[in-house]
């Protein structure tokens, strides 16, 4: 820590930080578009210009060193009309498109020119008008936005480690476009278009869909793979539109892979909201008598799957399972990934489950593995197995029940003996592991269907029937 | 502590001799009678209108049926930025937006375009405040008020049945 001066005041900030995220911390805004944390420093926008004290010039923030004695001034009358000129000169080709651009509402440049920029525009010449191109199979470049930031090619250079996108001509006819013939086909289009800090670059999968300020938003933790990105959920007429980065500088995380971003059609559409026996519809109350006899004839229980259950369903499962008294065998691993995880890019890893190592930490593992609990399915040591979430894994002859707990209507539901409801991740509140091992913790981001249990709260339901007496059936139910 | 400034408003009107009789009040009634008689009947000036034959013109501050604008060029002005859908308070508004595809492209200003754009009449309550959030003066309520039909179908007002036939400069725009 090292004790700087800004408009002043003393304050103690972090040498080690950015000397913009420093002033950030204690309270100081100082506006920028091309500077971003996780990205290397180029000074392109000249929109975080302050004065330092001793030094003729006006300097970019982004650019000095955070060190001790420094003294800044940020909001001086020169400083104002530095960056008021900066807005000026970035607005003059900028089309005034905002209805009908997707980024509007959470557009750095809209915000910039909201605070330090004109409220009136003194050019008078034709805008620069250049087509919309598509540079990828989800991604669109719209040039006239554009405000050269540079974001979009550092971050391809720095983190993704493909260069497709570059800087061409100078001056006044600068234009980012594709280096190479083929249009961008990577994991990070969705990222691209994020770190746009204007409208420039759009994801097709998203665009138009909706606006911006109608979304609720919830910390929530992303469900594609093991890595858990923090996110934020998007959720309109409860109905998730999409992620976004919830930066997280603590543990490094500051962008999001298509792969989790775009995957979200699961918790909209095609959702299982009813109990089914043999692939057809039925209802709880005759489902859930008739598993609950399955349970009393069954000598050992297998359980697979549940890595996309949170911590806190999983734990509950065990203590309910254990009340039943009979022999149980979990496990929580039955994909490649999951065995041998590696990572496939700098975020994505190749076992797409949230939870795997939450689910082992908690118990979730049996000698046999997969392999062994398909084994004794088949042989009939095991006469009820109960997959959560997961497809029925192949190779399965025994003639025990198989009870597939699910949030989507998919195949295994069709052939499952019996099938349940459950609650997507995104309904209730919980906490996933990641790959690390550090424990992440997501809220409510959409309102569930009434009725519908989550896994914990299926297992719960059980065990209270499965100790409840009989009870002469008076009347109605 | 004494009160202010009251008047008694109970205070009964006391009648004169010839209003207590009641003939008196009878002929000042039929005087009026006879008046408005005398006013329509010889000498032409009604007060009121045949509705359905006859229609008095609607101020300009009227808010009537909505209209969707097109500009000088006979493109549609709107573009599809939901604020008229956002602003609705009693959630009428319905659009769907889609991309211009270059076969289109004369029909619009920009590159978006509202693919569906309903307006539940049963919900609207006319309160203007879609025309007044419209940043491409896209949407007017300046049409006629007559707005009965005789199921719901015809109540939900399609982008087909509210868009002008023809563009121009809009003539009803309110300050």
């Amino acid at each position: 820590m090292v004790k700087i001066k800004i408009d002043g005041k003393e304050y103690e900030v972090n040498e080690k930080k950015n000397l913009i995220d420093a002033a950030k911390d204690v309270g100081v805004e100082i506006p920028y578009f091309c500077y971003h944390p996780a990205l290397s420093i180029v000074g392109m926008c000249r929109m975080c210009l302050i004065e330092i004290e001793g030094n003729p010039k006006l300097q970019a923030a982004c650019n000095t060193p955070v060190k001790e004695g420094l003294s800044i001034i940020t909001q001086s009358a020169r400083v104002k009309e530095a960056r008021e000129g900066t807005m000026e000169f970035l607005l003059a080709n900028h089309p005034l498109d905002c209805p009908v651009c997707d980024k509007a509402g959470e557009c750095d440049l809209q915000d910039n020119a909201f605070s330090s920029g004109k409220s009136y525009s003194r050019f008078e010449f034709q805008k620069r008008n250049i087509p919309q191109e598509e540079i990828g199979d989800n991604l669109i470049i719209n040039h006239n936005r554009c405000i050269i930031c540079y974001r979009c090619v550092r971050f391809e250079e720095e983190k993704v480690g493909e260069s497709n996108l570059g800087l061409f001509q100078r001056g006044y006819d600068s234009i980012i476009g594709l280096a190479k013939d083929k249009p961008i086909t990577h994991n990070y289009q969705g990222a691209l278009a994020d770190i746009c800090p204007v409208g420039a670059l759009l994801n097709k999968k998203t665009l138009f869909k909706s606006r911006v300020w109608w979304y609720k938003t919830a910390k929530s933790i992303c469900h594609g793979c093991s890595t858990g990105c923090n996110i934020e959920t998007n959720v309109r007429d409860n109905k998730m539109y999409r992620y976004m980065v919830r930066e997280n500088p603590e543990l490094d995380m500051y962008f999001l892979c298509d792969k989790g971003r775009f995957d979200i059609d699961w918790l909209n559409e095609n959702r299982l909201f009813s109990y089914h026996e043999k692939g057809v519809p039925s209802e709880s109350i005759v489902v859930i008598p008739k598993i609950l006899e399955e349970i009393k004839k069954a000598s050992k229980i297998g359980i697979i799957g549940g890595a996309h259950e949170s911590n806190e369903n999983l734990s509950q499962i065990l203590q309910e399972v254990k009340k039943w008294n009979k022999e149980v065998a979990l496990e929580v691993r039955v994909s490649e990934g999951q065995y041998h995880p590696k990572q496939v890019d700098f975020l994505m890893t190749n076992d797409p489950h949230p939870n795997t190592r939450g689910a082992l930490d908690l118990g979730f593992s049996y000698n046999g593995q997969l392999e062994g609990i398909i084994s004794e399915f088949n042989s009939g040591k095991i006469d009820l197995l109960f997959i959560l979430k997961e497809e029925i894994p192949s190779g399965l002859k025994g003639s025990g029940k198989i009870i597939v707990l699910h949030t989507n209507l998919t195949s295994s539901v069709k052939d499952a003996d019996f099938a349940v409801p459950i609650k997507a991740f995104a309904e209730q509140s919980g906490s996933f592991t990641n790959k690390n091992g550090v424990r992440q913790y997501f809220e409510l981001a959409m309102n569930p269907i009434l009725g519908l249990p989550s896994s914990g709260e299926f297992f719960k339901r059980l065990s209270l029937e499965l100790a409840r007496k009989k009870e002469a059936l008076v009347g109605n139910r | 502590m004494a009160t202010v400034n009251v008047v008694n408003v109970a205070q009964r009107h006391k009648f004169k001799w010839y209003e207590k009789w009641y003939f008196y009040s009878v002929l000042v009634g039929l005087k009026i009678t006879l008046k408005h008689f005398i006013r329509s009947a010889f000498l032409g000036k009604t007060v009121t209108v045949e509705f359905p034959e006859k229609k008095r013109a609607y101020s300009s501050r009227f808010r009537g049926l909505h209209s969707l604008k097109r500009d000088e060029l006979g493109r549609e002005r709107c573009t599809a930025c939901f604020c008229c859908m956002w602003i609705c308070p009693a959630d009428a508004i319905y659009i769907e937006a889609a991309e211009v595809t270059p076969d289109r492209q004369h029909l619009h200003p920009e590159d978006k375009y509202a693919k569906t754009f309903e307006i539940d009449l049963l919900r609207c309550i006319f309160c203007g405040l879609c025309e007044e959030a419209c940043p491409k003066g896209a949407i007017y309520l300046d049409g006629n008020a007559e707005l009965a039909a005789d199921n719901r179908q015809d109540l939900i007002l399609t982008k087909e049945r509210m868009t002008q036939k023809y563009g121009g400069p809009i003539i009803g725009q309110r300050n």
